[in-house]
C-alpha cells in the first residue's frame, strides 16, 4: 500500500500555537520518514532516507505529492534531489510543470524546492525545464533557477543564463546568474 | 570655656556637612572630619579615596613606604599602588609609586599596561586579600597567573573582579607554532567559559583538538568516531572560519577555577598553506545574570513569497509595530525563555542593506551574514528571505555560537518562508531553538540518534531542543541551568 493512502492528516494543525507543543506533528503510516523530513535545520542524508524509505523512492515522491504537512512536503521535494534516478527526475519535472505558474505562498515554495532539487540531478535534461523559469515573476524563483542551472553543469544552460543576465533588474538574481555562468559557461 | 568645648566634642560637635572641623568630634555623629571638613562617614574603603582605608566609619591614611610588601591595594598609601611582583611571591606585591598606566577595568595585553602591574583576563586588576578590599560590584577572586605567552601556568594571585556580567580577552598566539597548546585562566567565581577560535579562511577548519581541566581531566579530544564525539565530556567540533567551545555544557561537568589547557589546530578543506592568522578569544561569565538581549536584523524582505501571510514587508522600521511580530512572536519568545528563568531584555532592530548575495542563506555563506552583527551583547537574529536547501527554517553559527559580534559564528538566521504555512508563535519556537543553540544547548536528540550531554533532558519531541519543526517548548532543569550559564546573558 502506498504511504499516501494511509497518511493520517493532521496537517490542519499547522498554524495553531503555543503551549508545550507549538504544533501537532503529523502522524503517518511511516512516521520514521516524516520524522526524518521534519528537521528545521538539516535535510536527512541519503543513507537515512534510504533506510526509512526501505529503498522505495516512490514513497518519498508520494510524501512530496501528498497533502501532508507543507513543511514536510517541502523537504520531501528538496530531498528528491538527493537521488539521481529516473523516478525522482520525472517526479520533479511533473511538479515543476504543475506549479510553474505559482507566484506566491506555499505553492511557490514547493516549486522552488523542486527546482533546487532538479538542479542537483537533472543535468542536461533539466535545462529546458528550468530555463523558462528565469523569466518568472518571483525573484526568489529566478534566483533559485539560476543557481539550479549552475549546479547542472550543463553547457546548454549558458545561453539562457546569458540572455537573462542582460535584463535582470534584481541584485539577488544577478548575483545568482553571474555565479551560474561562471560555473557552466566555457 | 575649655570644659564646655570638650563636652561639645564628646556629645558630637554639632557641625554639619561641609563645615570646618579639627577632629571628628567637631562633626555631627553621622559625619567624620576629613581634610578639615565634616563629610559623611564612610561605609567602604572606596568612599575614602586613594591610599586610605575606612575603619569604623572614618577614613584613615595608610602609612606605607615605597618597596613595602603588600597583599592589597589598601596596604599602600596615597600616590602608591600595590604592584604585583613579576615572580609570584607571598605577599604578592610591593608598594610602588603610581604611574599613568591603566587603571582597574582598562583593557591590557601585558602587565606593564597596568598601574598595578597586573594584567589578568585582558584587563587591569587591583590586588586584594578579601572581598572588602574591592570596590562595590567587585569581589576578591583567585586568578591563575600565566606566562606572557599563555603557554604555562605560574600560580595564583588574588585580585578584584566584577561580580556581574562577563569578561572577554584574547590569548596570544605564536604564528610559528602550528598546533599551539595554550593555558586559559579561569578565576574563582566564574560560571562559564566560552572559547571562540577564528581563522581568516572559510576553507580551513579551526578548533580545539584537546581540552584539559585544571585538575588534568581530559574534557575533550578531537573525535575520530561518532562514539568519540558523543563520549567527550565537552562537545565541540572544528568548523570553517570559526568554532566555539563552552564549559560547562552539562551540569555534570562543572567549570573549575584554574588554568585550562587548550590545544588548537587548523585543518585544510582545500589544498594550500595553513593560515597563521588565527585568534583565540575567551569570554567568561562572572555573575548569575539571566537577561537575554535580542537584536533583530532584517535582510531585504520586500515582495517575499509569503508577504500576504506575513502581513506586509518586514524591516527594522515596521517590525516593532507589526502586530504578529510584536504581539505573537516576541510574546511567545518571552514565554519560552521565561520557563528557563531567562528574561528577555533589550530588543533592537536593524536593516541589513546592500547585501543581495545574502538574500538566500546557505551553510556556505551564513558566516558572512553573521559577521555583519554589531551588537556587543545578546544574540543577533537575522531574518532572511530563505534558506537553502529549501525547507530549512533556521541556521545557526554553531552550538554554541560566539558571544561576541562580528564573527562567522555570531548569530542565527531565520527564514520567513515558514510563515507561508506556519504561525508567528511557530516561528518563535524555531527562533527560540536557534537562540538556545547559540547559548550552548545541543539538540536533545540528534539525527543520528545521539543525545545531548544533559542527563535529565529526555529525547522527546516536546522539548525545545528537538530538531523537528513539530517540537515543543519544554526544557529540563539541567537544560535551563546550562542555558543560564551562557555569557551571552547579562
Amino acid at each position: 500500500m502506498k504511504l499516501r493512502l494511509s497518511i493520517v492528516l493532521l496537517a490542519a494543525a499547522a498554524g495553531t500555537t503555543a503551549g508545550q507543543s507549538v504544533e501537532v506533528a503529523p502522524r503517518a503510516a511511516s512516521p520514521a520518514a516524516v520524522d526524518a523530513l521534519s528537521a528545521i535545520d538539516f535535510l536527512p542524508t541519503t543513507a537515512t532516507l534510504t533506510t526509512v524509505l526501505q529503498g522505495n523512492l516512490q514513497t518519498l515522491v508520494d510524501i512530496a505529492e501528498s497533502d501532508i504537512d507543507p513543511g514536510v512536503r517541502l523537504r520531501a521535494y528538496r530531498s528528491l534531489g538527493l537521488f539521481d534516478t529516473d523516478v525522482t527526475r520525472a517526479a520533479l519535472v511533473t511538479t515543476i510543470d504543475g506549479y510553474r505558474t505559482a507566484r506566491e505562498g506555499t505553492e511557490l515554495l514547493h516549486l522552488i524546492a523542486a527546482v533546487e532539487a532538479l538542479g542537483q540531478v537533472g543535468r542536461d535534461s533539466a535545462v529546458p525545464v528550468l530555463a523558462p523559469l528565469l523569466d518568472a515573476e518571483s525573484r526568489d524563483l529566478r534566483a533559485t533557477t539560476a543557481r539550479a542551472l549552475g549546479v547542472t553543469k550543463a553547457g546548454a544552460a549558458c545561453a539562457p543564463l546569458r540572455a537573462r543576465q542582460s535584463q535582470e533588474p534584481t541584485g539577488q538574481v544577478r548575483i545568482a546568474i553571474d555565479t551560474a555562468i561562471a560555473s557552466v559557461c566555457p | 570655656m575649655g570644659l564646655a568645648l570638650a563636652l561639645a566634642a564628646c556629645s558630637g560637635g554639632g557641625r554639619g556637612l561641609g563645615e570646618h572641623c579639627a577632629t571628628v568630634s567637631d562633626c555631627d555623629d553621622d559625619l567624620q572630619c576629613l581634610d578639615h571638613t565634616c563629610v559623611p562617614r564612610c561605609r567602604h574603603h572606596v568612599d575614602c579615596g586613594d591610599g586610605m582605608r575606612c575603619n569604623d566609619g572614618a577614613c584613615h591614611i595608610v602609612d606605607s613606604q615605597v618597596g613595602d610588601e603588600c597583599d592589597s591595594e589598601l596596604d599602600c598609601g596615597p600616590g602608591q599602588t600595590c604592584r604585583l611582583a613579576p615572580a609570584l611571591s607571598n605577599p604578592p606585591g610591593t608598594c610602588q609609586l603610581q604611574t599613568q598606566a591603566g587603571i582597574p577595568g582598562d583593557t591590557c595585553i601585558v602587565d606593564g599596561d597596568c598601574r598595578s602591574g597586573a594584567c589578568a583576563l585582558g584587563h587591569c586588576v587591583e590586588l586584594c586579600s578579601v572581598d572588602d578590599d574591592c570596590a562595590r560590584g567587585r569581589a576578591c577572586a583567585g586568578i591563575p597567573r600565566l606566562t606572557a605567552d599563555a603557554t604555562a601556568f605560574v600560580g595564583h594571585f588574588e585580585a578584584c573582579l566584577p561580580t556581574t556580567g562577563s569578561i572577554a580577552f584574547e590569548l596570544p598566539l605564536d604564528p610559528d607554532v602550528r598546533e599551539p597548546e595554550l593555558k586559559i585562566p579561569v578565576p574563582e567565581h566564574a560560571l562559564s567559559m566560552v572559547v571562540v577560535t577564528e581563522v581568516d579562511s572559510k576553507t580551513q577548519l579551526i578548533g580545539a583538538t584537546r581540552l584539559l581541566s585544571p585538575s588534568g581531566r581530559t574534557l575533550y579530544q578531537l573525535p575520530q568516531t561518532r562514539e568519540d564525539f558523543y563520549g567527550n565530556l565537552i562537545r565541540h567540533e572544528p568548523l570553517p572560519g570559526a568554532s566555539v567551545l563552552k564549559v560547562p555544557s552539562s551540569p555534570t561537568v562543572a567549570l573549575e577555577p584554574g588554568a585550562y589547557t587548550l590545544r588548537l589546530s587548523v585543518f585544510r578543506l582545500e589544498p594550500g598553506p595553513i593560515s597563521t592568522n588565527r585568534h583565540v578569544k575567551v569570554i567568561e561569565k562572572l555573575g548569575p545574570g539571566a537577561i537575554l538581549d535580542l537584536h533583530f536584523y532584517f535582510g531585504d524582505l520586500t515582495a517575499h513569497p509569503c508577504r500576504d501571510q506575513i502581513g506586509g514587508d518586514l524591516n527594522a522600521t515596521t517590525a516593532p509595530q507589526h502586530a504578529g511580530f510584536r504581539d505573537q512572536f516576541i510574546v511567545e519568545l518571552r514565554t519560552i525563555f521565561a520557563r528557563a528563568n531567562v528574561e528577555l531584555g533589550g530588543v533592537t532592530f536593524h536593516d541589513v542593506a546592500g547585501h543581495p548575495e545574502l538574500d538566500t542563506v546557505t551553510n556556505d555563506n551564513a558566516g558572512r551574514l553573521f559577521a555583519l552583527s554589531t551588537q556587543p551583547t545578546g544574540v543577533s537574529v537575522f531574518f532572511v528571505r530563505s534558506i537553502s536547501p529549501a525547507g530549512l527554517q533556521i541556521l545557526t553559527g554553531g552550538t554554541p555560537g560566539a558571544p561576541l559580534p562580528g564573527t562567522s559564528a555570531s548569530g542565527v538566521a531565520i527564514s520567513l518562508d515558514a510563515l507561508c504555512y506556519r504561525s508567528w508563535p511557530h516561528v518563535a519556537r524555531q527562533t527560540a531553538h536557534a537562540v538556545a543553540r547559540h547559548l550552548g544547548l545541543f539538540r536533545n536528540k540528534e539525527a543520528d540518534g545521539g543525545e545531548d550531554p544533559i542527563p535529565d533532558s529526555a529525547p522527546f519531541t516536546d522539548n525545545l531542543m528537538h530538531y523537528s519543526e513539530f517540537g515543543g517548548t519544554s526544557l529540563s532543569t539541567g537544560q535551563s541551568e546550562i542555558l543560564r550559564t551562557s555569557p551571552v546573558l547579562r
